[in-house]
């Protein structure tokens, strides 16, 4: 397997995929210490991609405008993102969502659930940071 | 065997301080510093303080929240937290739309 030259950024979701994968073990064998313990790194890991998620948002979205010929095309551009931007923000509420379930029940599949939607956004935030041309 | 079993948290700790963000940390100082000095780009600079930021956030995070209950309120507010972030950064692009290409 050859290695690419990824962006810092991506290095970063990287990390934090190892990160969710790990937790996504400890919740393997659940005691409640060991369920809190899985959702807070679960948490913890979802903020620190929304946090990486804003910091490209940012970059990505002023790139867009550095790099358009006009106007016109700085709008559409940006409202093209911009769907993109809503989607993920969607995808976020939908993982809060998961993990603010299993954080008040406590049955198995609920904490199954939260951890795969943490797992799932890391990835789909560093594919969508690598399909976009890094940071 | 007298050693209690390690705990999740510390085990959580362990493996992002040793197989997560420390060499991931490594290669984002690597390559920027390859990057800066290859392409005197001026914005590797500041994307690197940016992800060192959010690693040292990451880590900070971890040390300190780790221990503490969760609740519900704790995860809207994560959520309204992003909900601000992305309406400030737009209102900021926005601005900065209008700076580049004035309106008439």
């Amino acid at each position: 397997m050859t290695r690419t030259r990824t962006s810092p950024i991506a290095s970063y979701f990287l990390s934090l995929v190892c990160f969710v994968l790990f937790a996504s073990q400890l919740g393997a064998a659940c005691s409640n210490a060991q369920r809190h313990d899985t959702i807070h790194a679960s948490l913890v890991s979802v903020n620190a991609a929304r946090d990486g998620f804003l910091a490209w948002d940012r970059r990505h979205q002023q790139t867009i405008i550095d790099r358009a010929a006009s106007r016109e095309d700085a709008k559409r551009e940006l409202g093209d993102y911009r769907a993109t931007q809503t989607q993920v923000t969607e995808w976020f509420a939908v993982v809060y969502q998961a993990l603010a379930t299993a954080a008040t029940e406590n049955d198995e599949p609920s904490l199954t659930a939260a951890v795969h939607a943490a797992t799932d956004i890391v990835g789909k935030i560093a594919d969508l940071i690598h399909l976009a041309g890094g940071a | 065997m007298s050693s209690e079993p390690e705990s999740a948290v510390s085990r959580a700790k362990r493996y992002l301080a040793i197989s997560g963000v420390a060499l991931e940390a490594m290669q984002v100082i690597g390559e920027a510093i390859a990057g800066i000095t290859s392409r005197g780009a001026a914005n590797q600079i500041a994307e690197v303080m940016a992800v060192l930021a959010g690693i040292q956030a990451l880590a900070h995070q971890i040390k300190d929240g780790m221990d503490g209950e969760i609740s519900k309120e704790e995860i809207e507010k994560s959520v309204q937290e992003l909900r601000a972030g992305i309406a400030a950064t737009n209102a900021a692009i926005d601005a900065a739309l209008e700076k580049r290409f004035p309106q008439g």
